[in-house]
């Protein structure tokens, strides 16, 4: 499946000691309990070393779905609030997802935010208070004009083909810091436009693919983790179940403790052990009454349209703190406005303003931000021409993405779209190179982080991807 | 625009500078404003200096210098002689022809593909710079440096000669065994050649494993399933010679053989139920395929006959029933209809609009899997420049694409594109069930052209007399009232316009729970008795009251079936007849007493005078009584009797008029011409026989066809925009000749089947290689070559090549039977030792690859969850079919939901829907990859997430919970707990507890009895010994 990839393998690669992948939860305990155990090297979620010095040490993806509209949020045209009506002054893109007809002006009012004057949308007024803490690229493009597509190369750096994504990438590149947690957590995924591939770890070792939490269908409120509790025994009773099992597996592999897979079963026997952690340690994550309703109030948590996201957004500023590499919150398919656009645009952004702007605060206030990076980004923009009278299609050809925290310059803008915004034009950042600069703040070249699949190293950002270490301080 | 970095990422999306500076350029045009002009620069060369060299150096060497080592696209712009040799897409400037110089093209953003510098445009000013240099003849005084300066270029050369001497491409050998010192040891040949190692290298092998540990072995290796306790016991007791080859015959006589090893070839086929990537559509009919897998495992159908029909089998000649017997070859027909799905297989962009790319990217997605099954070659890698390590050149890719462009994978290229399906049937069935189809559709024609053509006629007769008609149905409107359903004043109903009604015509019928009804105000024309009409639809029987000023006049009406629910279904029938004093009235419907609420569909009321036996009563000789009613029935409308009047009819009146006259009336039969009855009669005769010999509908599969023969040329970089002008003939990869060579393409035909028969030809080098080394893996966890879907130069060398072409000869020799290769497997010495080594091998051996041992296995997912229902005697056994409860190309999942697949069934799991983009978890937990591409071999993981499932599912809860009672069952209620440790290590680990086992467990059974009650009590000791190692390894 490698067809138009180059083949360069450079850097070093874990590979042999990833290959046989008899590994995962189970190896953390092994290496953590028992040093002596000989494999204990090959832990695979243990923390590593970065290639150089990190600006962060994880990342809070904050996906909106459906893909936003940059030109009625963060990046402001005055021409096509002038040129209204009229047609578009050059070619639309060889491919496009539907017709769209002449310019569109935006709907909603810019205003001037923060020390950097940053412009902002009203859509987005919580987030706006915020401005000075953001780093903006207005000039990101991707290539793929339909949802499925472009989710997957956001997510994977392909629209061709299934491979691993970018939290599976990461985890594989540092290792986790939590041991009572899966090191990449995706709450409420979506499972459609590729669903489960948007967060899985294709070919590398099983550990390393992302743990949803719930789905795009179930309510903040009630997602949860598959399998973690028992419905019908007590802790007491289990623990006592797993002591016998633990004795059990334990005559097991006395009879076998020198045999060449001996680790493999006392990683069996200890995943046991890890597992019944899990789930005594998990539900405290979502147990938000030790939360100060100060700290409620900022998500907008139990308050309406702001509970659904904002529980998501403190869900993932309570695993950033106890060390989850990669978090994902996804609000879910709403952002497609091929109509309604005036209506729909401004109830997404209700939902999610909020919530954003008081995960940023939090994240600021207990020194979080320092070493957390933020994402916030759709699949894609959508055109500065109509569809009918209230829409917009979707462009991956020019939209506006924004980091916060680790490593970024704060109220900062780089790149732009020509004059309407239709099309990444100076400084251009393809989805390719947002993966290096990602993987780059977390101290990963991204050349050099591959893994040998099907005769040759395969990489996030394929044989594309170039740092912008101009948003970087 | 824009999309180049995705489709040729090297050659666009490379970076011409990481700090590319346009302001330099800038800078440079302000510092020179007198240089702006064509004819203000004072020599060419100057020209260049200022105003070229420093763009060049500044956005462009970076990656197009040979210098410095990088020549994306093959390009150097350091020196003249670099552009003027140019790269892959041939030169790059046409000096004194800016227009024609794709560098130019390139930098003014102008190629549909190529836009350089890919970070961002250069200014404007500098664009118009390189326009003029290359106008004015691109004088560039840069030359070459000499080689030895030169760092020599990161590709190196191709070579195919140098490949072929790579052993996977060499002819088979036939090496004879080694000899070995321990002949008792010998079994089969195999063993000697993994003796003669062992031997060689000085470690011990282990002994020779018990029978009970054999025989889980083999049962869970070739079945899938662990024996049962009868079966163990009959083992033990047989002493005859031959008992294990007869164990192993009968499992491998066993349905469950094909489906255990089907499992493992659908993983490389990469099987699914969906399509996955963008648009999730249930690929409904591929489980055909997966039955055909099994079936044909089972059947022991060759292999190389196996590979023919899955690359071909829909051009392989029809199997002739009278040599065969018509049930062979109707099953032999079945499977090469159904083998190409095998093809189709693959997840597809379906929603791409560049639809060229979306035929390339699954010929791309073919080739792969195609690749890497059938030859262990990854030749996919070849799509966009020669493959790095392997001498497939990409020529070879194109020349194979060729083959798979000439073939059809696709219906329709759509919005959403449709894959290709076939209906399995013989020529013959198809073209009589075509003929039979075109037959009935011939009499359906024309029994309509008749009835069309005696409507006209009818619809003329009634114009040519309608100022009668009017006239007549005016005199008849006057004493009527014709009320729409929906005119009511007060009521319950929802009027429909949508659902069973029309824009044009409303259906009045229930709206929600609570009291139905509908009341009309109406006006009669005078007193006197009326009968009330009511055009309505029913399906069933909904009779309804009606009420006069709070009268009841009809206790029961509309009791009579419509035949529906529609516009189509309204029939009128009269309710009642009541008498009228004060002809300003309400009427009230509604619905008889102690009926459900639901209505009949409400079209229309009509109210005329009774005592009729039909209305209108007096119809003239020269008129219809039908046509007649029906201009009544529009005229009984107070407002439409004011419109037309039978002395000024203007040619829209006539329209409108015979517009009301509904098609029922013009069709009305009776007044055809006799001699057409009985012609529509005959034609009505003929299609009710013609149904009574309806062919079957045939069933459908996922298959391709041979297409019109296109030849590709080369795609530069991957790229369909960018194609070299030669097409490349199809073929077979070059270094397999000129020993194995594809054999000449017969004219108009795709060329699959000449490659499938190039593929298992005997003078092929790998195909019997690497299936061989697959069955191997299958049994020993991995394959004698380690990466079994890649022999290239990159793969592993493989531990013991002269077993593996031994094993790969004796495959050919034996007609290509895998039964008879698992079958001296599991039967060879080697198979047949313990898991326990004698000594340490983690210096000499540490990965076991040399088998002093049998490498101790997890249970994939499958097994596990397949033994657990065996032990749990909840197991469903059919083989075959499909559990999926989607349709053929509905969407399985959305954003928001998950597929609606029966994981709950308690079939095999080869039988479980397998969804893209959306596993069934279970399987993921448990090492079940990606069904999106092929899975060579599953990792066999240790995840906390499988500690939870073992101990937390519902599943597990299920199946423990079952066996915990067929145990209590059986042991009777006086059972004690030492009695039910003992039955509980039976069922699930095949063996007595030792005694220290029994009494800790008989204790923690008690101990837990007491807590949580008996039933949870045991099955909480199950879901122990389940989760234990001995259950989840095979040793």
């Amino acid at each position: 499946m490698s067809s138009d990839r180059a083949c360069d393998s450079c850097g070093p690669s874990r590979r042999s000691l990833l290959r046989s992948a008899s590994a995962g939860f189970g190896w953390l305990a092994a290496r953590a309990l028992l040093p002596e155990v000989a494999h204990a090297s090959e832990d695979p979620m243990a923390p590593r070393a970065p290639h150089f010095a990190p600006k962060a040490k994880r990342v809070i993806f904050l996906f909106m779905h459906g893909g936003p509209s940059q030109v009625d949020t963060f990046d402001y045209k005055p021409l096509l609030e002038r040129d209204d009506g009229k047609p578009l002054p050059f070619p639309k893109p060889r491919i496009q997802f539907a017709q769209t007809g002449n310019l569109l002006r935006s709907p909603w009012k810019f205003q001037r935010y923060g020390e950097s004057g940053s412009h902002v949308s009203e859509l987005f007024p919580h987030v706006a208070q915020e401005v000075d803490r953001l780093c903006f690229i207005h000039s990101l493009h991707g290539t793929n004009e339909a949802h499925g597509g472009a989710l997957l190369a956001l997510h994977t750096g392909s629209d061709t083909f299934v491979r691993p994504s970018m939290g599976s990438w990461v985890l594989y590149g540092l290792g986790s810091e939590n041991r009572d947690l899966p090191g990449f957590l995706t709450i409420c995924p979506t499972l459609g436009h590729g669903g489960v591939n948007n967060w899985s770890s294709a070919f590398l070792p099983g550990v390393y693919q992302g743990t949803p939490i719930g789905n795009a269908g179930v309510a903040a409120k009630n997602a949860r983790i598959r399998h973690l509790g028992n419905d019908h025994w007590t802790a007491g009773f289990q623990r006592e179940q797993l002591d016998l099992l633990r004795e059990v597996n334990g005559d097991y592999l006395a009879q076998r403790k020198d045999d060449p897979d001996a680790a493999t079963l006392d990683a069996r026997l200890r995943s046991f052990e890890l597992a019944f952690r899990m789930q005594k340690v998990a539900p405290s994550f979502f147990d938000f009454s030790t939360e100060s309703k100060t700290t409620l109030d900022l998500y907008g948590i139990d308050e309406q349209p702001t509970d659904n996201f904002g529980r998501q957004c403190l869900l993932a500023r309570r695993f950033a703190e106890a060390g989850v590499r990669f978090i994902q919150c996804t609000h879910s398919y709403k952002w497609d406005q091929h109509g309604n656009l005036k209506a729909d645009h401004a109830k997404n952004a209700k939902e999610v303003d909020r919530p954003i702007a008081g995960l940023l605060r939090d994240l600021a206030g207990r020194g979080l931000l320092e070493d957390t990076l933020v994402l916030w980004s759709g699949e894609f923009g959508r055109t500065p021409t109509a569809q009918d009278k209230d829409g917009r299609d979707h462009n991956p050809h020019g939209f506006t993405v924004w980091m916060a925290g680790a490593g970024v310059k704060p109220g900062f803008h780089y790149g732009a779209t020509d004059d309407y915004g239709f099309y990444a034009s100076v400084d251009k950042v393809h989805v390719h190179d947002l993966h290096a600069t990602i993987l780059h703040l977390l101290g990963l070249e991204h050349t050099k982080l591959t893994y040998r699949y099907a005769g040759r190293d395969f990489r996030l950002t394929d044989v594309a991807g170039r740092v912008v270490h101009e948003i970087m301080v | 625009m824009h999309r180049q970095d995705r489709r040729a990422p090297e050659s666009h999306a490379c970076v011409l500078t990481r700090r590319a500076s346009p302001f330099l350029a800038v800078a440079l045009s302000s510092l020179f404003p007198s240089l702006l002009g064509p004819v203000a620069h004072a020599n060419d060369d100057d020209f260049f200096e200022k105003k070229i060299r420093p763009v060049l150096a500044e956005n462009c060497l970076e990656c197009h210098s040979s210098s410095l080592g990088q020549m994306k696209g093959g390009l150097d712009l350091e020196s003249r002689e670099g552009w003027q040799s140019g790269g892959e897409s041939g030169p790059v400037i046409v000096p004194g022809d800016a227009e024609k110089s794709l560098l130019l093209k390139a930098v003014a953003y102008a190629h549909p593909e190529l836009h350089m510098p890919p970070k961002g445009k250069l200014p404007e000013p500098v664009v118009r710079d390189l326009e003029q240099w290359i106008a004015m003849g691109a004088l560039d005084p840069r030359e070459r440096r000499p080689a030895a300066e030169a760092t020599p270029p990161s590709t190196k050369k191709f070579d195919i000669d140098g490949g072929r001497r790579h052993f996977a491409f060499q002819p088979i050998t036939d090496a004879a065994p080694p000899a070995v010192t321990d002949e008792a040891r010998v079994r089969d040949t195999l063993d000697r050649f993994v003796l003669g190692k062992l031997e060689e290298r000085g470690i011990a092998k282990a002994d020779a494993a018990d029978r009970v540990t054999w025989l889980r072995r083999v049962t869970l290796g070739l079945t899938g399933l662990p024996p049962t306790l009868e079966d163990q016991s009959a083992f033990l007791a047989d002493s005859a010679p031959d008992a294990f080859e007869r164990v192993v015959d009968r499992l491998l006589a066993s349905p469950q053989y094909g489906e255990r090893f089907g499992r493992f070839w659908l993983d490389l086929v990469r099987y699914s139920d969906s399509n996955g990537l963008d648009e999730n559509l249930a690929l409904g009919v591929a489980w055909r395929y997966r039955d055909y897998v099994v079936g044909a495992f089972n059947a022991d159908k060759p292999y190389d006959q196996f590979v023919r029909e899955q690359l071909a089998g829909d051009l392989l000649p029809e199997p002739d029933p009278e040599k065969l017997g018509t049930e062979v070859a109707a099953k032999q027909l079945r499977d090469q209809q159904t083998a190409t799905g095998f093809l189709v297989l693959g997840p597809k962009m379906l929603a791409e609009q560049d639809k060229e790319k979306l035929v390339l990217d699954t010929i791309d997605e073919q080739i792969d899997v195609v690749g890497k099954t059938f030859l262990g070659l990854t030749i996919a890698c070849a799509r966009c420049h020669d493959h790095k390590f392997d001498p497939i050149a990409q020529k070879d890719y194109y020349a194979l694409a060729g083959i798979f462009r000439s073939t059809s994978t696709f219906e329709e290229l759509s919005f959403v594109s449709r894959w290709r399906e076939r209906e399995l049937a013989t020529h013959a069935e198809i073209a009589a069930r075509d003929a039979w189809r075109s037959e009935r559709d011939g009499k359906i024609q024309e029994r309509d052209r008749l009835v069309n053509e005696n409507k006209a006629a009818r619809k003329t007769t009634i114009e040519q007399t309608l100022p009668r008609y009017v006239e007549a149905a005016r005199d008849a409107a006057k004493g009527a009232l014709y009320v729409e359903a929906e005119s009511f004043q007060n009521g319950s109903l929802r009027i429909d316009h949508d659902q069973y009604g029309s824009a044009e015509n409303a259906l009045v019928h229930t709206h929600r729970g609570g009291e139905q009804f509908v009341e009309y105000r109406l006006t009669l024309p005078a007193p006197g008795r009326y009968a009330l009409e009511i055009a309505y639809a029913q399906q069933e029987a909904r009779p309804v009251r009606v009420l006069v000023d709070g009268k009841v006049v009809a206790e029961k009406a509309l009791e009579a079936a419509t035949g529906g629910w529609h516009l189509e279904h309204v029939r009128f029938a009269t309710a009642c007849e009541f008498d009228v004093v004060d002809p300003t009235l309400t009427l009230r419907i509604e619905r008889a007493k102690d009926q459900p609420p639901h209505f009949p569909h409400l079209d229309a009321l009509l109210l005329h005078p009774a005592g009729l036996d039909a209305w209108p009563s007096a119809v003239p000789q020269d008129l219809a009584a039908d046509a007649l009613r029906a201009i009544a029935i529009t005229l009984a409308r107070p407002s439409e009797r004011a419109r037309f009047t039978s002395d000024k009819l203007t040619d829209e009146d006539r329209k409108a008029l015979l517009d009301r006259i509904p098609e029922a009336v013009l069709s009305d039969e009776n007044h055809f011409a006799p001699e057409t009855r009985t012609q529509l009669a005959a034609l009505r005769e003929a299609i009710a026989v013609l149904d009574t010999k309806k062919p079957r509908d045939f069933d459908r599969a996922l298959s391709v066809a041979d297409d019109k023969v296109v030849e590709l040329p080369l795609h530069i970089r991957g790229s369909h925009l960018n194609k070299a002008d030669t097409v490349q003939p199809r073929s077979a990869p070059e270094v397999f000749a000129p020993a194995c060579a594809l054999p000449p393409i017969a004219e108009g035909r795709s060329g699959r089947l000449e490659f499938a028969d190039w593929l298992v030809s005997k003078s092929h080098p790998l195909t019997a290689r690497v299936i061989a080394n697959r069955v191997w893996q299958f049994h020993f966890g991995h394959g004698l070559v380690r990466s079994a879907s890649n022999w290239g130069l990159r793969g592993e060398a493989p531990s013991h090549p002269e077993l593996l072409d031994r094993l790969a000869r004796d495959l050919m020799d034996s007609g290509w039977s895998l039964k008879a290769l698992h079958r001296r497997i599991v039967l060879s010495a080697t198979y047949r030792q313990s898991a326990r080594g004698n000594g340490d091998i983690s210096e000499a051996d540490p990965e076991n690859r040399l088998l002093s041992r049998f490498p101790r296995q997890r249970l994939d997912a499958e097994q596990l969850r397949d033994s657990v229902l065996a032990v749990c005697g909840t197991l469903d056994r059919t083989v075959g079919g499909s559990l999926l409860a989607t349709n053929d190309r509905d969407y399985v999942t959305n954003d928001q939901s998950n597929d609606n697949a029966g994981y709950d069934k308690p079939r095999r799991t080869v039988y479980l829907p397998i969804i893209r983009n959306s596993m069934f978890d279970f399987l993921s937990t448990f090492d079940y990859a990606d069904p999106s591409t092929p899975i060579e071999r599953r990792p066999q993981s240790v995840l906390a997430s499988q500690a939870l499932w073992l101990i937390n599912s519902p599943f597990m809860r299920e199946q423990t919970l079952a066996l915990t009672r067929k145990i209590a069952l059986d042991a009777g209620t006086a059972a004690t707990a030492q009695d039910l440790v003992a039955r509980a290590y039976r069922h699930v680990l095949l063996r007595e507890a030792t005694a220290a086992e029994s009494e800790r467990t008989t204790r923690w059974l008690s101990d837990a009895t007491a807590e949580v009650g008996a039933e949870d009590a045991l099955a909480a000791l199950l879901q122990v010994l389940f989760s234990s190692s001995e259950f989840l390894y095979v040793e």
